[in-house]
């Protein structure tokens, strides 16, 4: 019972922020429902636990447990990749004002000193 | 076509000891347009290829190859090259190929032509290299949705107008996959032909390992479902 508290106590907290943040603009809708449906099921399955093996025996799993923990691997997973994604962006982006600082100080007859390792 | 209209873009990371080799030879050649770009290199790299009389261009800090290959096709393009050749800075391409490259593009008509080491007479690739280029072929099948037999190679030839269009993204050695991509995107002509490699224990050492491989593949997957 306490623990039951104590994850509700958590996921409500986290609503909360994501509250915060959705109205100091800190985080976009998208991301704001993600995390909502996310926190909520936890909130849901906490309080109503035979529910998680319901939902998982409809979908052909044989434990809620089992089904909780796919459905949040797949969740990571997909988190990884986007920020994964994002960084690639980013590293793209660096490289793009690289070339442009090479191709200015090519103009300028410009090279980088640099210490020799 | 003549030869000052080709601009050859050489990328080079710590490659002190061969780039100027390539350069002299170069120019021997009659190439005058040619374009290092020293990918932040800890040894006398840029100063090399300045003394030797080249274009050199120097990133402050390394970006990889398809960071050096965008800045040196951005300086081609610059320079008003109508076709841009890419080569290897360990003096692995022959330059007597380049003209094989060339020729497609201005009899055929061709946007770009590939090197492939897998052509042609029996090759020497080491297996290692054959099963990398294996699996980098596969991906850029995949996930890329066009067919060719050295889709890793770094010796190519493209026609500036083609290379305007293309949107690289990469920075790294996923770019040689990369530019296949674009030729399906583009719906670009190419064609194959097959080039003799110089394999030395200096040249093995530098270019793709499987570790390497593994990273394009994470990299070309994080480009094409961004």
């Amino acid at each position: 019972m306490i623990f039951k508290i104590f994850i509700i106590t958590f996921a409500v907290l986290f609503i909360v922020r994501l509250l915060l943040g959705l109205s100091q603009k800190k985080i976009d809708a998208t991301n704001f429902l993600i995390w909502i449906l996310v926190w909520g099921s936890v909130i849901v399955f906490t309080i109503h636990p035979t529910l998680a093996d319901q939902v998982a025996q409809s979908i052909g799993v044989a434990r809620g447990t089992d089904a909780v923990f796919f459905v949040a691997f797949m969740i990571m997973f997909y988190f990884i990749f986007r920020l994964y994604s994002k960084i690639t962006a980013v590293e793209s982006d660096v490289t793009e004002t690289v070339k442009y600082i090479a191709l200015i100080n090519r103009k300028l007859d410009r090279g980088v000193k640099r210490k020799k390792k | 076509m003549k030869k000052s209209e080709i601009a050859i873009v050489v990328p080079a990371y710590n490659e002190a000891k061969t780039v100027g080799k390539l350069i002299k030879k170069l120019v021997y050649a009659g190439y005058k347009n040619v374009i290092v770009v020293d990918d932040g290199s800890h040894d006398q790299t840029f100063e090399v290829a300045q003394n030797c009389g080249a274009v050199a261009l120097q990133l402050p800090i390394n970006r990889g190859a398809g960071g050096a290959l965008r800045t040196g096709f951005s300086e081609a393009i610059n320079l008003g090259a109508k076709i841009v050749v890419m080569m290897d800075a360990d003096l692995q391409h022959r330059v007597s190929d380049i003209k094989k490259l060339v020729e497609p593009i201005v009899k055929k008509k061709l946007d770009i032509v590939l090197g492939s080491r897998l052509l042609g007479e029996k090759h020497k690739m080491p297996k290692t290299r054959q099963i990398a280029n294996i699996t980098g072929n596969l991906t850029t099948r995949l996930l890329l949705g066009i067919n060719v037999t050295d889709s890793q190679s770094g010796f190519r030839a493209i026609r500036a107008k083609a290379l305007k269009k293309m949107d690289l993204k990469s920075s790294r050695w996923e770019i040689c996959s990369e530019m296949v991509g674009e030729i399906k995107r583009l719906n670009l002509k190419f064609t194959e032909i097959p080039i003799k490699v110089v394999y030395t224990t200096y040249s093995l050492s530098k270019g793709q390992n499987f570790k390497n491989g593994l990273k394009t593949l994470a990299r070309l997957l994080a480009i094409k479902f961004k």
